[in-house]
């Protein structure tokens, strides 16, 4: 008798039906699983007749063919078993098929019958709402997550038992109240960190603001021990609230990874990503033959932080230009391509040479070729990329005793919030979010300065040697500043302090 | 063949340096005697060995020596031998003079006063700026000033006179063609226009690191009285003034903080007896020179630019430390410092570290 299973996987991020279909015929005794398999779903087969048998059912000896279809489509995965054992269940007439074509099923079994959880759930579920499928079963670990798919109704199972009586109808699942994203931020009370635990510094934290309010990336320089990984640790603390579109994205993207409960408390966390600096470039990018999400995905809608900017993997450095540029990255593979989403902030810190202390010569122990070579281990393109640098300086020593509390990271926040805002009604019909991603006209329509700042801006350009990139990197950094300060024009002040924040080219440490 | 072609070709024969010419000198009258010399009388010298003979004999080839002197010319790169009359007057005292120099643009001039300005090339900003400072008050005042092209002091001396319209003379360590270090080539070209380039090596003859300290003799040698403006202990720069002082020119020196390592060879020299200078006016009172007052510095500062002003000294200081002292807010403080900066009177030693510009 032959049954069919809907059940989904993953491909990228993007959720797919795939069929699962049994039939159990008379003839000489036999059983396989076809349908262009990776490894750990061949051997599902053992997996599912000791489960099924330990359920308490019978195999008869018969001549048993499973397929997933389509058939040229490569899966990966555990999440098959269940469907697979259902299937096989309905073709022995344990389980009606009429009531089977509602459900969506996904799960992974133990040889006792238990279902364990899977791996992207929420991009499947997402993916069986839009074909009209109204329930699905999936393991009861998973359910949290696949309730912020919002209008699906989503039963978690424990065992194989309860799908079936799920499915039979014998059972009716529990009436769960359907999770919501709400939109709330980070609670300062309950965070551990805040940035008023760093005494001094207010340039850099000043910085930082700046950073988030415009989406600007950015590069911190100093010494070591000036506290710029302490600072970066307590940007998540500053940066607006997820939006719910935003949250379901991370979602989808950490439900994929099968790295859910890091980003979850009680609500969508926004990522912090902070790779090691040996992180190759594939795991900066995503890899494997199905691509799954690299580190510059992982933190899409939050921020993506290089500590020891100067020591990274060239070449994991340079995959970093085209997401930069385009907000996503495109991974090809010979079946296909893939598009992973990467908007994130950037922020790298590094130290200015290879000792760290220039340019206090009093300690620095460099030549002025070793401090060369340090920076320019940083490629220009990669440099460019960066809107505001800053320099972290020794922590003064007086305030650092004093401990001279600096701005809170909620006052901090608040002025942050209200400058997105700003940028959102700003640009509503322009289809960007922040100052940062400005460009052509659009700088010369909302940046241009008042004529203080012109005056300034002129003077600056003519005797600092900016180049034309400069120059709008520092009118869309001033705008965000004017921003901050709630001010619709540009002025001369905002522009002098987006000059002090421009970012350094190769002539760093020309002079030495 | 005239004269000096043949102290060129002296001063030019691979593996020949300064000591073996005073041996040759010594049993010969002059060069032209050397070069017809029999190769038996050559050999015949015991105190020279006969791989340098060898270099002397394979070396005697007349056309080959006229086609490297007129490269020379084509490059408008002059060698004038000890016995021209161009010949700096100040070396001639050296006990081991070069016996031929080459140049590019002009000489120190010998009725006018000369000034070396050298120190540490890993040197702090302080010693950068202090460098700069004095050359460009130095120049106003009509002195030349000497360096050796090195990174740091060296450079800021020359790049400071040069921006007085002044001139400045660098001793180079190896050829005469080459810029070493070549990060330095903009000043090196100005120079040959505002000053001079001088070596006692011909073309091509690489920057080995023994002949650095054979230049500082020339350095010290063209000048009349040495500033030393940052050197460790036991560094370079107080081999030349060492030199100097076997010389008997006058040596000035910089004073540093007690504990600044770059400072204690200067901070020892002023222990030894070296005048103490802190103005460019104490090295020229020493010559019965007159200060001529720059008057450019008539830059009217508010009273907060006044104020931020009054808080950089040559040290890097950063933005938040400003603040911190003036009691102002960064947002204050910054526009202040852009404004200061586009005034000319303070720069950024490093980025968001100010110094006073000098």
């Amino acid at each position: 008798m032959y049954s069919k299973v809907t059940s989904g996987a993953v491909y990228g991020i993007e959720g797919r039906i795939i069929h699962v279909e049994a039939d159990i015929s008379d003839g000489f005794p036999s059983y396989s699983l076809v349908g262009y398999l990776a490894s750990e779903v061949k051997e599902a087969k053992e997996r599912v007749t000791t489960s099924i048998r330990n359920s308490g059912f019978k195999i008869p000896s018969k001549r048993i063919i499973i397929n997933l279809s389509p058939a040229n489509l490569r899966k990966q995965g555990t999440l098959f078993d269940l469907p697979i054992a259902i299937s096989i269940l309905s073709s022995l007439g344990f389980i009606s098929g009429r009531n089977l074509c509602n459900f969506v099923i996904v799960g992974e079994l133990g040889l006792d019958g238990e279902v364990a959880p899977v791996n992207g759930i929420l991009p499947i579920i997402n993916m069986a709402l839009k074909h009209g499928f109204r329930a699905c079963i999936v393991p009861s670990g998973n359910v949290r997550e696949g309730m912020l798919a919002g209008d699906a109704r989503v039963i978690g199972v424990k065992n194989l038992t309860e799908a079936i009586e799920y499915i039979n109808g014998n059972r009716q699942p529990a009436v769960r109240q359907s999770q919501t994203i709400q939109s709330s931020t980070y609670d300062t009370v309950g965070f551990e960190a805040d940035f008023d635990e760093i005494y001094g510094q207010e340039l850099l934290k000043r910085s930082i603001e700046i950073a988030v309010a415009g989406r600007h990336h950015m590069l911190i320089m100093g010494p070591p021990g000036a506290g710029k990984t302490m600072a970066v640790k307590r940007i998540p603390t500053v940066m607006p609230a997820l939006t719910r579109e935003e949250a379901l994205e991370v979602a989808s993207i950490y439900s994929v990874k099968g790295k859910f409960d890091e980003i979850w408390e009680g609500d969508i966390k926004r990522p912090v990503r902070q790779p090691h600096h040996s992180v190759t470039d594939k795991a900066m990018a995503g890899g494997g033959l199905i691509p799954k999400p690299g580190e510059i995905t992982l933190s899409h809608n939050g921020l993506l932080f290089l500590d020891e900017l100067g020591e990274f993997n060239a070449q994991a450095l340079e995959i970093l230009r085209q997401p930069l540029e385009d907000k996503k990255i495109m991974i090809s593979r010979t079946h296909g391509d893939y598009i992973f989403p990467a908007d994130f902030l950037l922020v790298a810190a590094m130290n200015p040479c290879k000792c760290g202390h220039y340019p206090d010569k009093t300690k620095c122990t460099c030549t002025p070729g070793q401090i060369r070579r340090y920076l320019s281990s940083i490629s220009q393109p990669l440099l460019d990329r960066f809107d505001l640098c800053t320099e972290a300086s020794k922590p003064d020593g007086q305030k650092f005793i004093r401990r001279e509390k600096g701005r809170s990271s909620l006052t901090m926040r608040r002025c942050i919030e209200a400058a997105v805002r700003r940028q959102k009604s700003r640009y509503k019909h322009e289809g960007i979010y922040f100052n940062a991603q400005l460009s052509g006209k659009a700088i010369d329509t909302y940046c241009m300065p008042d004529a203080d700042g012109q005056k300034l801006l002129n003077e600056a350009f003519e005797k600092m040697n900016f180049s034309a990139r400069a120059y709008y990197k520092i009118l869309k950094v001033a705008r965000t500043i004017a921003d901050l300060e709630e001010s619709d024009t540009v002025s001369g002040q905002h522009i002098s302090e987006a000059i002090c924040y421009r970012v350094l080219d190769h002539k760093y440490g020309e002079d030495l | 063949m005239n004269m000096e072609l043949y102290w060129f070709w002296l001063c030019t024969i691979p593996g020949i340096g300064i000591k073996t010419i005073e041996k040759l000198l010594n049993y010969f009258k002059t060069p032209r005697d050397i070069f017809n010399a029999a190769s038996e009388r050559l050999e015949s010298i015991q105190e020279i060995d006969n791989l340098k003979t060898a270099a002397i004999l394979k070396s005697r080839d007349i056309s080959k020596l006229q086609r490297e002197y007129d490269k020379l010319i084509d490059r408008k790169i002059h060698f004038i031998s000890c016995e021209s009359a161009e010949f700096p007057q100040r070396l001639t005292h050296l006990p081991d003079m070069p016996r031929g120099i080459f140049y590019q643009g002009k000489l120190p001039e010998a009725n006018r006063l000369s000034i070396a300005i050298i120190g540490a090339r890993n040197c702090t900003s302080y010693g950068r700026e202090m460098a700069g400072g004095f050359a460009k008050q130095l120049a106003a005042s009509d002195i030349q000033v000497i360096g050796g092209l090195a990174r740091g002091v060296d450079v800021s001396a020359h790049k400071g006179a040069l921006l007085n319209g002044g001139d400045t003379f660098a001793v180079l360590g190896c050829g005469i063609n080459y810029c070493y270090p070549r990060e330095h080539i903009e000043v090196f070209e100005k120079m040959k226009s505002a000053g001079g380039i001088i070596s006692e090596y011909g073309l091509g003859v690489s920057p080995d690191a023994w002949r650095f300290p054979m230049r500082n003799r020339i350095i010290s040698g063209l000048s009349d009285g040495i500033f030393i403006v940052e050197a460790r202990d036991r560094s370079g720069a107080l081999i030349t003034a060492h030199m100097g002082l076997e010389q008997g020119k006058d040596i000035f020196a910089l004073p540093g903080r007690a504990f600044d390592a770059l400072s204690e060879g200067c901070n020892n020299l002023i222990k030894a007896g070296a005048k103490m200078v802190t103005k460019p006016e104490e090295i020229l009172e020493e010559y019965q020179i007159k200060f001529k007052k720059n008057k450019k510095n008539q830059i009217i500062l508010d009273k907060f630019e006044e104020l931020v002003y009054s808080s950089l000294c040559l040290i890097p200081k950063n933005i938040d430390d400003v603040a911190d002292e003036v009691r102002l807010s960064i947002s204050q403080v910054i526009p202040i410092l852009l404004r200061l900066e586009l005034k000319g009177c303070i720069k950024q030693a490093a980025r968001n570290q100010y110094i006073i510009n000098l």
